[in-house]
Formats: C-alpha cells, sequence, structure tokens
C-alpha cells in the first residue's frame, strides 16, 4: 500500500468508525450534537469534532464528503468546500474521489455496503 | 486406512504417546472422538491431530489430563505482547509501535488500523487518568479471529460519570473502544484501572447500544 493509499484508506477507515459513533451516539444525545473524530488521512490524529446529527447526515449524503478539523485537508485530493462549527467539509476529488465513492459504507458496493 | 485419515498406530507414533492413551482419553474426556473404519478401527482426521497436539501441549506445560483436555480447546495466542510505557504523552505513539511490531506487516490492514487506535485511546486515557508516576503496562495477544488487548495503570477509582462527561480531553477515547470492540471490560479500584478490550478481526455490523451500556 502507498503512503497515498494508506492515507485513503485511513479516512475511510475514520468515516466507517464514526458511522458506527452516530449509531452509538442516536438516542441518547440531549443536545441533537454528537462527536466524531477527524476523517483526516492522518492515523495518529483522533481529534474530535462535535456536530449535530442534521449535520453530519449532509455531509454523508455524499460520498467524497469527510469531516475534517480545520487545517488538516490535503490539497493534493480534496478541496474545503465548508468551513463552520470547528471543523472543515472537504470533497475528495480524482482518484481519492472515485476510491471514496466504492468504499462508502452507506454505499452499494460490495466492498463498501455494511462493511462499516 | 481412508484418504487423509490416520489410523491409531500411526497417530500414536506420530505423537509420541501409546495407543492406549489415546484410547484412555477418549474414554474418559471423549475431545477426540475419531470415526470408524470398515473393520471398527479408528481413524483421526488432521483437524483431530492438531486438538491432541494441543493436549500434549497443555500436558507438557504441566497441566493434568483433564485441565489439558479443558485448555486445548481453548483457543491459543498467535502472538503476545508486552509492554511498559512512563505515563508520557509519547506512551500513545509507542503503544501504536509495539502493535504493530506484534502485526509485523502480516495482518488485514483495517484491523491493524483499528487495533493501534484502541491501544493509542487506551494508552491516552491511562496516561490522562492514571497515577502519573507508575508505568502503564499493556498486553495484546493475537488469535486466529481476533486480538485481546489490556492496559492497566495504577491511580484512583476511576469515575465512570466523570470520563463520560469529559468531551475534549480524550475521556471519550472509551465511545471508540465502544464502537469497535466486539466485548470490553472496565475494572477500576482504588488502586488502578483495567481495561480489556476483544477486538474482531472481521468487524461487527455496527449496532445501537444496548440500554445503559458504556
Amino acid at each position: 500500500m502507498t503512503s497515498e493509499e494508506r492515507k485513503g484508506a485511513n479516512e475511510g477507515w475514520f468515516r466507517e468508525l464514526n458511522e458506527r459513533l452516530e449509531l452509538r451516539a442516536a438516542g441518547r444525545s440531549a443536545d441533537g450534537v454528537f462527536e466524531i473524530v477527524c476523517e483526516c488521512g492522518r492515523e495518529e490524529c483522533t481529534e474530535r469534532i462535535a456536530t449535530s446529527f442534521a449535520e453530519y447526515e449532509s455531509v454523508r449524503q455524499n460520498p467524497r464528503a469527510f469531516i475534517l478539523r480545520p487545517g488538516h485537508a490535503d490539497p493534493g485530493c480534496e478541496r474545503v468546500v465548508s468551513s463552520a462549527g470547528g471543523y472543515d467539509v472537504v470533497e475528495k476529488f480524482g482518484g481519492a474521489g472515485r476510491m471514496a465513492e466504492i468504499e462508502d459504507p452507506r454505499g452499494d458496493s460490495p466492498t463498501g455496503a455494511g462493511s462499516g | 486406512m481412508s484418504s487423509g485419515l490416520l489410523e491409531i498406530g500411526a497417530v500414536a507414533r506420530e505423537l509420541g504417546v501409546a495407543a492406549s492413551t489415546l484410547r484412555t482419553w477418549e474414554r474418559r474426556y471423549r475431545l477426540v472422538e475419531p470415526r470408524r473404519g470398515a473393520q471398527g478401527q479408528r481413524l483421526y482426521d488432521s483437524e483431530q491431530i492438531l486438538v491432541l497436539r494441543q493436549v500434549l501441549l497443555q500436558l507438557r506445560r504441566g497441566n493434568r489430563a483433564r485441565a489439558a483436555h479443558d485448555l486445548a480447546l481453548a483457543p491459543q495466542p498467535t502472538g503476545t505482547s508486552r509492554e511498559q510505557f512512563e505515563p508520557s504523552p509519547e506512551a500513545p505513539q509507542r503503544a501504536r509501535r509495539a502493535i504493530d511490531a506484534l502485526l509485523a506487516g502480516g495482518a488485514d490492514a483495517r484491523f491493524g488500523f483499528h487495533l493501534r487506535l484502541v491501544a493509542s485511546e487506551l494508552v491516552k486515557n491511562a496516561v490522562l487518568y492514571g497515577s502519573g508516576r507508575d508505568p502503564i503496562r499493556m498486553e495484546a495477544r493475537l488469535f486466529a479471529t481476533h486480538a485481546e488487548l489490556r492496559v492497566q495503570n495504577s491511580g484512583g477509582r476511576l469515575s465512570m460519570k466523570s470520563l463520560r462527561s469529559r468531551r475534549r480531553d480524550g475521556g471519550r477515547g472509551l465511545d471508540i473502544v465502544d464502537a469497535l470492540a466486539e466485548a470490553w471490560t472496565i475494572d477500576t479500584g482504588p488502586r488502578g484501572t483495567k481495561i480489556t478490550v476483544r477486538l474482531p478481526l472481521e468487524p461487527r455490523p455496527p449496532s445501537p447500544p444496548a440500554a445503559g451500556d458504556g
């Protein structure tokens, strides 16, 4: 696995983890806010991001979109599309974007669906 | 002899035990019950021979015959790592490196990612909530289907309520553990805290938390 592939994989695995954290938080968050983990490519980064279920769900509608702490985006494969509430939403492009779609836990692909 | 099956004499020679011992074990413990050939002879398959090897291994470790049979069915770790870390900010990274060394590049990449993540979060918690003086102990054991990770620190009893209420300083790492682990336990008391996590090689399907867990 190249370092680029590893970073892409890390982001995908953080996204899978966040899907689990969302499910776990559902029904126990009084204020509609829960914490996820930064979905950047650095495996050692486990910085927390507080987000609402509505905002999180909105981002997850786009399989190329990831939620990162500000400044964690990799301009070589993703662009910041919005910035608010202490986090950036980035969209991946090129091969990284296609891979993000394939690996989307909510997608229909054999590697994505239900693999989280 | 049928294809792939060994008669009792061959098995006894291969394992270095008497055929009568194998018959006695079969009668007493019923752990390995070979099928029978056309003439009523015992025929052992490779799985059964593997179990018998485990029984012998447990006997060589000093266990009595019954205990050896009980232990033979318990999964054996394929690798073990025992580490001690000073309670410093570098400890989580050292935990990651120790897991890497244990996996030696041979494990599924996602499993390795999960194991490193859980190890570093637990060690981070141990640094944050431990005594700040005594070393943090980590033991990781790899099995064919899962890993078992244990992180232990000295210090006072953890308040689960206050741990849950901390949002930014790593106390929430237990959320990550809970999201990824097949099972986990926390044993906290006046002398310290021990957390044991069972992490599956294949992640379990995500599910909502059970009432009152975590």
